[in-house]
């Protein structure tokens, strides 16, 4: 059974504003890593159907 | 893309933006233009620790507005307005200068990239530090990650346009800052003067003291057992007015019993508990009395329930509570607050009472000053309250500590000491606490003396109606518990009530009957001949020695108790057995309704550490039966709970941990 109650929630809170805080320390290589994904994913589905 | 091809890459990249740097004009946001071996720069980076300071504090007013929206008011000053941008710009300017300091050695640590990143990554690490749901260290990826980003950011235009405008923003936040902190701390005066002119004042009005010693149970006291604490002046005014031998609390703990007393409402009809302050449906008898031409005023020393977050200053036009401090100002802030949470630093530091108490020579100071600078003929009604006698007891750690250090830390930092104190007591914990809480009364009598005394030297204790009551009282051991809010045994609830004003009460009258605090705003109102306006339930107290008002020998006592989604007691505390308890008091006996139904009934006259439950005993049947009925008469059903809770307010209480 789902649970969200304040004890469930501080936890979580505090572990995706840890997860952003990093994201946003790596921004630069985060973003560059997102790219580079996108783009080879573009590149492989354009040669599927070349 | 080969290894080779992404190495060319940032060869390439790292090239273009040098040759960007080298090309850009000084002054525009290159970094050679803010390196501190330059002799004006000093000035520009502590404007920035100004700019990221007063940013940060309004930064930190945004998520404690939030806050404040979720249901449970904060422990914050009235002037966080000013005082939050005021404590950033302090942290932050000692950082800078700390940067400027470094800068002297080590020149690439004072270039503007550096300094806003490190500026903005502490005012943003501070301003989630304030959301006190999240793990502490959370701030530290989060304040890291907008300091590199803010950082990197300044090797561009934006530092340019930072390093150009930050003074001119300084000098404008600044005076902005200033004009908030003029406005917070006039307001008292500005509201004065508003109720001065809004009404007429009362002719031959009557001035009221409301003195209350929280905290203090009147077993522990002279006035009701010579031999406990020495409290000759409180005896004196004992003889000079009526003393009521058993005088009841509605409740066991702060909120709610001041919000009975102040609103004549039992506890459960306010509803103000442990999430909840006293909401706006019922009138208290400061906006009563304010409505009848009185000056309100309330000096505050409790600054955990009873401070102007909770309710409790509505009706008075001043409420003096948090004092203007520097530790103040940095407890202002998101950091500065966590900081202060730390027990082991605030006992190092000596700031034992820096976050949850005003001492009672201080309230008593700030109540003489504003009585001796007030220039209106009105009537007043004062309302203080003396917060010494609660634990930690401030006379246990100074000057020198005199219970063992394996108690001294709970006591000293105000960690509840449930948790030390196994049933029984050790090493005479409990002895050397009743010493120094009496101590402390007596401390608490002579600063009523003062007050008193100087009310008389100023020609005002004739026209003045003067009260001392406590909110509740204190359990040191008996019953195996401590402290006051996990159960409703007489010790918590008989608390010291005497009224003094000769000419209209009698002089030197000790009353039997029981008597409920929940009847004093009545009282009050009815001393003070307040007939205009609202009215508040309960039954004037002077029914006890006034025939004309109806003489009453049929009082009871009653008291609510609510339990705690935090409360962090012992598993033997009848607090836990259920979410509600009620108890009803007559002249011989206290019963009492555990949350699970389970009953219990003690004689009053029994000194605690002697009392047994007589419920059980057949000798007992009909005044069980009695007390029954009382308790299912006219008490009214509690309201429904708040409809937004905080949401890092534990539903269910912590673990209790395993007695030594």
């Amino acid at each position: 059974m789902l649970y969200f109650g304040p004890e469930t929630i501080m936890p979580l809170g505090s572990a995706l504003a840890a997860v952003m805080g990093v994201i946003l320390l790596f921004w630069q290589r985060t973003v560059g890593y997102v790219r580079r994904v996108v783009t080879r994913a573009r590149e492989r589905i354009a040669g599927m159907f070349r | 893309m080969s290894a080779g091809n992404r190495a060319e890459r940032r060869r390439k990249g790292r090239a273009a933006r040098k040759a960007v740097e080298e090309k850009r004009p000084a002054g525009r946001g290159g970094e050679g233009r803010f390196r501190l071996g330059a002799a004006q720069s000093w000035w520009r980076l502590l404007s920035l620790a100004v700019v990221f300071g007063v940013v940060g504090g309004f930064l930190e007013m945004g998520v404690v507005g939030w806050i404040l929206t979720q249901g449970l008011p904060l422990h914050l000053s009235q002037e966080y307005l000013w005082m939050a941008p005021t404590a950033y710009v302090v942290v932050l300017g000692v950082l800078a200068a700390a940067l400027i300091g470094a800068g002297r050695f080590w020149r690439s640590a004072a270039t503007l990239p550096v300094a806003v990143g490190l500026l903005a990554g502490v005012a943003m690490g501070s301003a989630v530090l304030a959301l006190e749901m999240l793990h502490p260290l959370v701030a530290v990826p989060v304040g890291l990650g907008v300091g590199v980003q803010l950082g990197r950011m300044a090797r561009g235009r934006f530092g340019g346009f930072v390093a150009r405008y930050a003074p001119v923003g300084a000098l404008a936040l600044g005076f902005l800052v200033a004009g908030l902190a003029a406005f917070s701390l006039t307001r008292p005066d500005r509201a004065e003067a508003r109720a001065d002119a809004m009404l007429p004042a009362p002719e031959g009005g009557t001035n009221i003291v409301l003195i209350i010693l929280d905290t203090v149970r009147a077993r522990s006291m002279g006035l009701y057992d010579a031999a406990k604490a020495h409290t000759p002046n409180l005896e004196q005014l004992g003889r000079e007015g009526v003393v009521f031998e058993q005088a009841y609390s509605a409740s066991p703990w702060t909120l709610p019993s001041h919000a009975t007393m102040l609103t004549g409402r039992w506890p459960q009809e306010h509803g103000a508990g442990w999430m909840r302050a006293l909401d706006g449906r019922y009138p208290t008898l400061a906006e009563a009395l304010a409505g009848n031409g009185y000056s309100t005023a309330a000096f505050v020393g409790n600054l955990t329930y009873a401070n102007h977050n909770w309710g409790i200053d509505r009706g008075f036009t001043r409420f003096e509570d948090y004092p203007v401090s520097v530790w103040q100002v940095l407890f202002s802030s998101g950091i500065g607050r966590r900081l202060a949470s730390l027990d082991g630093l605030r006992s190092w530091l000596g700031l034992h009472d820096a976050l949850n108490r005003v001492r009672a020579p201080v309230v008593t100071d700030r109540f003489l000053r504003w009585q001796r600078e007030r220039e209106s003929d009105r009537p007043f009604f004062a309302f203080l309250n003396y917060f010494d006698a609660h634990e930690p007891l401030a006379a246990l750690v100074e000057p020198e500590p005199v219970v063992p250090l394996r108690y001294r830390n709970g006591l000293v930092t105000g960690e509840s000491v449930h948790f030390d104190v196994p049933p029984g007591g050790q090493g005479g914990f409990f002895e050397i606490y009743r010493a120094a809480y009496e101590s402390v009364i007596g401390e608490l009598d002579r600063e009523v003396g003062r007050l008193v005394g100087e009310l008389e030297r100023r020609g005002e204790l004739s026209n003045t109606v003067v009260i001392v009551a406590s909110d509740h009282g204190e359990l040191i051991g008996e019953y195996d518990l401590f402290g006051h809010d996990s159960s409703l045994y007489l010790p918590t609830l008989r608390v010291p009530l005497l009224i003094r004003h000769p000419g209209t009460v009698p002089t030197g009258v000790r009353m039997a009957n029981p008597a409920s605090l929940r009847d004093l705003a009545a009282t009050i109102l009815d001393l003070a001949g307040a007939r205009k306006g609202v009215e508040l339930p309960g039954r004037s107290l002077a029914s006890h020695w006034d025939e004309a008002t109806g003489r009453s020998t049929t009082d009871v006592g009653y008291a609510f108790l609510k339990r705690g989604p935090n409360l962090r007691v012992p598993p033997w505390a009848p607090v836990v057995r259920g979410p509600v308890m009620e108890s009803v008091i007559d002249s011989s006996f206290q019963y009492i309704r555990n949350g699970d139904g389970s009953e219990e009934l003690y004689a009053v006259q029994v000194a605690p550490l002697d009392a047994r439950n007589l419920a059980g005993r057949e000798s007992a049947a009909g005044r069980l039966m009695e007390l029954r009925r009382l308790l299912a008469g006219p008490w009214p059903a509690a309201v429904p709970g708040p409809r937004r809770t905080n949401p890092w307010v534990g539903a269910t209480p912590p673990p209790f941990p395993a007695l030594p």
